[in-house]
């Protein structure tokens, strides 16, 4: 398991620093399959330096090598991650070094906070040990959210959720107070209703993908930020619903990633851009790799039986069971509940609009109407991935027992084994059966078709499309992207307007965050 | 065995009174407007005959329309045997969560969104936009009236918070009338009732023809029917055969089911009748509102827990 971490954790790397290459000379293309595959290595290295730590009689210049490894992956990811990040100008450097070197100081500030009890010795004995003081885990709390959120926004999301899980919910532990979540679930939400909104106006395939991206990767912060506060109230159950939820998010937001990053090269490739604008009509030229973006856009709309569901499904499940913490705590998971409900309705829409704009419908350019169909092999991935995403869907046990030594390994009560086909995550609660889901649909599906069949008219009449009158019925009068957004309007004008932090913001956040940590530590 | 029987006769029953219920409230909603209103079996007759006749469709469409109604009548169906009609226990009750209730029904409405993006026109397209974004304002309201009754059975399996209903004390049940007022209001937003308007329903119907159309008509029926089922088991669970109980349990419950579901399309009728359509922010108002009901809920019946 540890070589597996470390062989997903550096092909990632391996495709980050290709993509970023090709980028420069003008051939990107790496890129986004990097930030879905990345999240694959989350739970992997998780369980894997975990229960290299459980064997302290194994630890020797192997497990410091692998150590070291680890923390030099940690930096090499975290300065490419963030010369990637997407808030950047093409080409800033400078604005690249300050963006690497304020989440490098958070985290070394946090890592020396907690060294500094019992003074700093390799491996993580040292670090666990000062973890009882609540002071100093709110503080590294807080700095490892800002550490990590670079990381969140969308470059190496796996890495984020690693960071957030080895530092907050590993060495910080039951120390961290009950509203150490609030931050966490505050800017998971947020994350999730900006990157659904963005993928719903997004007016490029790729754009909305990344936005698509960022979505999941908030819902998934959303669930570690349950697990937090659940771990702070001494309710390890409910955090290891909840870690498993955000990690089964993202493995199965891994797999549908790639699937529809692979749909939107295929149309780069086969129509010469990804502008939806250019799209449409592609239906009868690219037959397979519009089946596949269907199977990819309806598990990111999280439709019940494929693979995006269930992530949403046990998310949605510990907002339910959250229920500790007083009034103020309970509408915070209230709001939160909100939150994720809206981002995921919203990000079902944007998926339904990616794949109905630029795949379906009638061809809004020459190119597109002369689209040659993928590769054999490309088709061949895609399949392959499709089939990953009906397979995680309807066997949920097989992502949801892949994540649990990860869970386990992190002091937490990880879900019963042995259930492949039927999510029960609570005794006499509520029961997620995808297989007998599925059974019902195709059940209900055969009975109206040969109901139909026999009742109906046969055949069908073609005929060219009536456009309400319009003089000329061609792709001039078909939707396009940017008259979509007319139910988002307002808020894609108050996202417009939003920008970035600029350098004194963010320096002045960090001053005034070590300010708060420092009369915090003081003060306890 | 006899689960397996409830689960049949559930189905029929649903199958059945469908086109029936859609009759009555079209009768009622003209009727308080001051017209005679067509009959009760009219929607059945409107399904005949549009099975008579042969579907037209846009000659650049893909499979996917084709194959739209016929996913989203499914989806409804599967939906729709989950939710208890006249009995508790029936074989699909342990699979009945609210959530997945709601991701069926989210399929459905979602593949005919694809489907009005496949057709092409601009009146399709906009109205698959706007659908697919009401969505965003539906959920918060939906999810957070869940969570009210999650609070009060402590699950998400219906058959559960039904009984759970039942039982408790008339103090938390009073809690969990704004929840149920918020799911009232989600319920006429996801059926395309007065206030909120068919956007969805209006566009499909300009877009297809023959036995797609009766397909999907039949769908939008037995969706209505769902929520009205659905209502009347949270809010009036009384009469619901419970576990282990005989056929004269059953035929209760049935009458008692036609008596709830008659009533609350009575009240439908009368809000088609009395309110006009509303524009798009201002049903994202009502959902909003109804949003901070179930809030309400929330916290009531925290207090009443707590206080308990």
């Amino acid at each position: 398991m540890l070589g597996a971490g470390l062989v997903l954790r550096i092909a990632g790397l391996l495709l980050s620093v290709a993509a970023f290459v090709g980028r420069e000379s003008g051939t990107a293309g790496w890129m986004g399959l990097h930030w879905s595959l990345d999240a694959v290595s989350a739970p992997f290295l998780v369980a894997a330096f975990l229960a290299l730590g459980n064997r302290p009689g194994q630890v020797g210049a192997a497990a410091l090598a692998l150590l070291a490894g680890d923390g030099a992956v940690l930096l090499l990811a975290l300065a490419c991650c963030a010369a990637l990040n997407p808030w950047l100008p093409h080409g800033a450097v400078r604005w690249g070094r300050v963006r690497t070197a304020v989440p490098v100081a958070c985290l070394a500030v946090a890592l020396l906070l907690l060294a500094t009890a019992h003074g700093f010795t390799p491996g993580f004995a040292g670090l666990r040990a000062a973890a009882p003081d609540g002071g100093r885990a709110t503080a590294v709390l807080v700095l490892t959210v800002i550490g990590a959120l670079p990381f969140l926004r969308g470059a190496g999301g796996g890495l984020g959720v690693y960071l957030l899980c080895r530092v907050l919910i590993d060495l910080c532990g039951p120390a961290a107070p009950v509203w150490s979540g609030v931050p966490l679930l505050a800017l998971g939400t947020a994350a999730a209703v900006w990157g659904s909104v963005r993928a719903a106006s997004a007016d490029d395939l790729r754009g909305g993908l990344g936005a698509a991206a960022t979505a999941q990767a908030g819902l998934a912060v959303t669930g570690i930020g349950i697990a937090a506060a659940a771990r702070g109230a001494d309710l390890p159950p409910l955090a290891g619903l909840a870690l498993s939820a955000a990690l089964v998010l993202m493995l199965n937001a891994a797999v549908l990633g790639a699937l529809l990053h692979l749909c939107a090269g295929a149309v780069a490739r086969g129509v010469g851009g990804t502008a939806l604008a250019s799209l449409g009509g592609l239906a009868r030229r690219m037959p397979g790799t519009v089946l596949a973006a269907l199977v990819g856009a309806a598990g990111l709309a999280a439709v019940p039986p494929l693979a995006g569901f269930t992530g949403v499904w046990l998310l949605l499940q510990c907002l339910l069971a959250a229920r500790f913490g007083g009034l103020a705590m309970q509408l915070v998971f209230a709001a939160a509940l909100a939150g994720t409900g809206a981002a995921s309705a919203v990000l079902a829409a944007a998926a339904l609009r990616w794949v109905g704009l630029g795949f379906l419908g009638r061809p809004r350019s020459t190119a597109a109407a002369a689209a040659a169909e993928a590769p054999r092999a490309a088709r061949l991935c895609m399949a392959a991935l499709a089939g990953l995403v009906v397979l995680f869907g309807v066997v949920p046990g097989l992502v949801v027992v892949a994540v649990q030594p990860a869970v386990r390994l992190l002091g937490l009560a990880g879900l019963e084994d042995g259930h492949w086909l039927v999510l029960a995550p609570v005794p006499d609660g509520p029961v997620y059966a995808p297989l007998g889901m599925l059974g019902l649909l195709i059940g209900s599906a055969a009975a109206a078709v040969v109901l139909v069949r026999f009742a109906a008219v046969p055949g069908v009449s073609l005929v060219p499309v009536w456009e309400g009158g319009a003089a000329r019925a061609d792709s001039l009068t078909a939707p396009y992207a940017p008259g979509l957004l007319q139910p988002l309007r307002a808020w894609h004008r108050v996202l417009d307007q939003m920008r970035p932090p600029g350098v004194r913001q963010l320096v002045g956040l960090l001053a005034l965050v070590l300010a708060a940590s420092a009369i915090w530590v003081a003060a306890r | 065995m006899m689960a397996a029987l409830a689960l049949a006769l559930h189905a029929a029953l649903i199958l059945l009174a469908a086109p029936l219920v859609a009759g009555l409230t079209r009768r009622w909603t003209a009727q308080l407007a001051g017209r005679s209103g067509p009959p009760l079996v009219q929607p059945w007759r409107d399904l005949v005959r549009l099975l008579r006749k042969q579907p037209v469709l846009p000659d650049h469409t893909s499979w996917v329309f084709a194959a739209a109604p016929a996913v989203s009548l499914a989806a409804v169906l599967a939906a729709a045997l989950l939710v208890p009609s006249f009995a508790l226990s029936t074989a699909a009750a342990a699979w009945a969560d609210l959530l997945v209730l709601a991701g069926l029904l989210a399929l459905s409405r979602g593949v005919l969104v694809l489907a009005l993006y496949d057709s092409g026109t601009a009146a399709a397209g906009l109205a698959a936009g706007r659908a697919g974004m009401m969505q965003g304002a539906i959920a918060p309201a939906w999810l957070l009236a869940v969570l009210a009754l999650a609070m009060l059975g402590g699950t998400t399996n219906l058959p559960v918070l039904c009984a759970a209903v039942r039982d408790a004390g008339p103090g938390l049940r009073w809690c969990l009338v704004p929840a149920l007022a918020a799911l009232g209001v989600v319920a006429l937003a996801e059926t395309g009732t007065a206030p909120f308007g068919q956007p969805l329903s209006q566009a499909v119907a300009q877009e297809y023809s023959g036995r797609h159309l009766a397909m999907l008509d039949y769908a939008a029926q037995v969706r209505a029917v769902l929520w009205l089922s659905l209502l009347a088991a949270l809010a009036l669970p009384a009469g619901l055969a419970p576990e282990g109980a005989g056929v004269p349990s059953w035929l209760l419950g049935a009458a008692l089911w036609a008596a709830k579901a008659a009533g609350l399309a009575g009240i439908i009728s009368g809000i088609s009748a009395a309110c006009a359509t509303l524009r798009l922010r201002q049903a994202a108002e009502w959902l909003l509102a109804a949003a901070l009901l179930a809030l309400l809920a929330v916290v009531a019946l925290f207090a009443g827990q707590a206080g308990a």
